[in-house]
């Protein structure tokens, strides 16, 4: 499995998601 | 979803040495798929603050903007209304918020080394993955608040790349 994920992100079949445009944050405290 | 610390002036907060900060989490959302009302209705189902707690623990809201403050203002006052009792939760501007230690991030998934490996490789480091929808479905696994055939069930509509919901799927699969 390491192998197969290594090769794949290496050919750039695999990112990440990118934060996308419009994302907001939001904070909370809760115990 | 973030782990880390806000509300107080302490600077460069850690976990050893909060000073007047509470813990908090930072929550990043598309508002075109769920609003700032929403969170902050959640927020309110996920705990009950009726009494004050130390204020590293404490109930809070710090909100980013006017928008966010004055939409938190109306739900507490909606609740006080509905209630009779106003939550004991604070209402504040966010200063700036820091992040916590890598070991209070994923908390429940970071012990599932196994899992916790595979999504080193597939994201190439463990910061990488921390704030992933990936791995917050996971998280609620190793935490118990999902099972894992219902994790599964919600990966057949995640709309993650294919192999990122491949990955997910064999690490369920495995668990």
């Amino acid at each position: 499995m390491r192998i197969l994920l290594t090769t794949a992100l290496l050919l750039g079949m695999v990112m990440p998601a990118p934060a996308g445009a419009g994302l907001e944050t939001a904070v909370f405290g809760l115990g | 979803m973030l782990a880390g610390y806000a509300g107080g002036t302490t600077p460069d907060p850690t976990y050893s040495r909060m000073g007047d900060h509470t813990e908090v989490v930072e929550v990043t959302y598309d508002p075109e798929i769920i609003s700032y009302e929403e969170l902050v209705k959640t927020f309110f189902e996920l705990h009950t603050p009726r009494q004050a707690a130390p204020r590293q623990y404490r109930s809070v809201i710090l909100a980013h903007d006017d928008r966010q403050y004055e939409a938190a203002a109306d739900i507490l006052d909606r609740i006080e209304a509905e209630e009779g009792e106003r939550p004991h939760t604070a209402l504040e501007r966010l200063d700036r918020f820091y992040l916590a230690e890598d070991y209070h991030q994923k908390f429940y998934l970071q012990a599932r080394s196994e899992a916790a490996e595979a999504l080193d490789d597939f994201y190439g480091s463990r910061q990488a993955w921390f704030d992933t929808e990936a791995a917050a479905l996971l998280n609620a696994v190793a935490g118990r608040e999902l099972r894992p055939s219902e994790a599964l069930e919600r990966l057949e509509d995640v709309g993650w790349p294919k192999l990122e919901v491949g990955l997910v799927r064999m690490i369920l699969e495995r668990w």
